[in-house]
């Protein structure tokens, strides 16, 4: 009971915790001359930097699922069908999900790492005694980089796993270009792109807010920043999912 | 500051590629090229029976044009938006016609053209037509079949048609005129013949009611029950024989694996000369074997 309890009591105190953070985010956020010059750097960082990877997760997933779905459906419906099935579940579930799962382990641990160091070397200290505002100078600029080169790297990985889906069916299946380009156009509910590209903004949200977050509750030397890293990735993890749950109820009421 | 214009650059170009495939993503899918030019046209339907963003619009069988909304306005008024081809000329009073095609009913539009001089422009509203061509393909199969109908009562009400069943009865009647003709000659003949034959009948009669056939055919059937249970002893027997037989050569039970295994003929063979070696030398010496002793 005491143990309910106390977890209870802690899920308050970070719940309150995320929302002052985030309170102040927004307030900073709606200054971007301010974080402008910051915000790049992240934002190179995040995102174009990020590309390859992004890039190599997206063909692999978009021409495994074409596969996939192609040998279970093989005989049973038309093979159109698989076309249809890759172009849905890479513009609402593999691109968004799986581009975002990349950048919890690229950018969110990073984040963790980088702001959990600043705080055990009380550099962030320093930035308060210099009469600099931490959320200012370091959440804001990385929650903005995440909004801003989420939406366009899914975009990229949409692109680049529907392609590869195509390409892996045309390979391995029994199915012709036209026939699969009629199964992408068929099913495809344009409200599914925009939908893709809204969840990715709010993933990027989450990744670098709860790096920021967490690694601002760093505490303890090295092995606290450690600690403070696989925080930031299970956390992020467990906040992607939630999110994409929730959504998923959204794109059923709007979609 | 170089540095600044660096990641600026890299940015905003990531930017443009992923505004332009989504763009380019977009309008493929929704099977819009772009900057294809045409003209949108409208049309009001009572039930939309299905008919959704994206499904063609076809004239003559060629795909001329897609819809690009379907907006429900009340509940018996639906507003289609379509999207022609700038090349397409439709006259002014073409009609709409919904279609259904493939295992899924999606649906089709064709446009069927009119008469008038002056043209579809951007706005205008469609008029629907009848419901798909099946009224029309119904109409003209049977126009097709009236047409076989006729052309064969032309055939039948043929002056050569009616010549012919002409000759028919009088050929006819003639055929009759002759089988009266021999029937009264052949009277006499045909009494005796007649006469002959119910005393031969009446002869079978008595034979087939008599005690001996009667005695005899029950004989005859209860032989044959006793030859019906034989039998179906016979069967039993066969069948038990048969399973028995099916058993020894699956190798089942002790005579099955005396015909089938040849190990136990050959440890049966070695027994046997042991059991013959073992009795030759009790015979040669009876003491290894048998201990009388009083103390």
């Amino acid at each position: 009971m005491a143990a309910i309890g106390a977890g209870v009591t802690l899920t308050l105190y970070h719940a309150a915790g995320a929302a002052v953070l985030a309170f102040h985010t927004l307030r900073g956020m709606l200054r971007p001359r301010r974080y402008y010059q910051l915000m790049l750097a992240q934002a190179f960082d995040m995102g174009v930097a990020s590309i390859p990877v992004v890039v190599v997760v997206a063909a692999l997933s978009g021409a495994v699922t074409s596969q996939q779905s192609g040998y279970q459906f093989t005989g049973t419906v038309p093979i159109w069908i698989i076309g249809s099935i890759v172009t849905a579940s890479v513009l609402t579930e593999l691109g968004p999900l799986l581009t975002a799962l990349v950048l919890v382990g690229r950018v969110g641990a990073r984040i963790g790492a980088e702001l959990g160091t600043m705080v055990v070397t009380e550099q962030v200290d320093a930035l308060r005694a210099v009469g600099r505002d931490p959320i200012e100078q370091l959440v804001v600029p990385r929650v903005a980089a995440g909004i801003l080169v989420l939406p366009p790297l899914v975009a990229i990985a949409d692109f680049v796993g529907i392609g590869a889906g195509w390409l892996g069916a045309m390979l391995t299946l029994p199915i012709t270009s036209s026939e699969f380009i009629y199964g992408t156009r068929t099913y495809f509910h344009d409200f599914a792109l925009w939908f893709g590209l809204i969840k990715a903004a709010v993933f990027g949200a989450t990744i670098t807010f709860i790096g920021c977050y967490v690694g601002l509750r760093a505490s303890g030397g090295a092995e606290g920043v450690g600690r403070t890293t696989t925080n930031a990735v299970v956390a992020g993890t467990v906040a992607l999912m939630f999110w994409d749950a929730v959504l998923a109820r959204l794109l059923k009421a709007f979609g | 500051m170089p540095k600044r214009k660096h990641l600026e650059l890299w940015l905003g170009l990531m930017v443009i590629a992923s505004t332009v495939l989504v763009l380019i993503g977009y309008f493929w899918l929704t099977g819009q090229p772009l900057g294809q030019r045409g003209y949108h046209v409208y049309l009001i339907l009572p039930d939309g029976h299905g008919l959704a963003r994206g499904d063609r619009v076809n004239v003559a069988g060629v795909e001329v044009g897609v819809v690009r909304s379907v907006t429900l306005e009340a509940v018996d008024r639906v507003s289609v938006r379509l999207f022609v081809e700038q090349d397409v000329q439709m006259p002014s009073d073409s009609r709409a016609i919904l279609q259904s095609v493939g295992v899924f009913g999606d649906q089709l539009l064709v446009l069927r053209p009119g008469v008038a001089s002056t043209f579809l422009a951007d706005g205008d509203t469609l008029e629907l037509g009848p419901p798909a061509s099946a009224l029309l393909d119904l109409v003209g199969d049977l126009g097709k079949d009236a047409e076989i109908v006729l052309a064969k009562i032309d055939r039948l009400l043929a002056d050569s048609a009616i010549e012919g069943f002409h000759d028919i009865l009088t050929g006819l009647r003639s055929t009759i005129g002759q089988i009266e003709q021999i029937a009264r000659s052949n009277s006499a003949d045909l009494k005796t013949l007649s006469s002959s034959l119910a005393r031969t009948a009446l002869t079978l009669e008595e034979t087939l009611e008599g005690v001996e056939i009667d005695k005899t055919i029950a004989d005859l059937e209860e032989t044959a029950a006793m030859m019906a249970e034989a039998a179906g002893a016979l069967r039993g027997s066969a069948e038990s024989l048969s399973s028995v037989a099916a058993k020894i050569d699956r190798g089942e039970g002790t005579l099955g694996l005396l015909v089938n295994d040849s190990s136990l003929y050959v440890e049966l063979r070695n027994t046997t000369r042991s059991i013959g070696a073992l009795t030759t030398d009790i015979q040669m010496n009876p003491g290894r074997y048998l201990k009388m002793a009083i103390f």
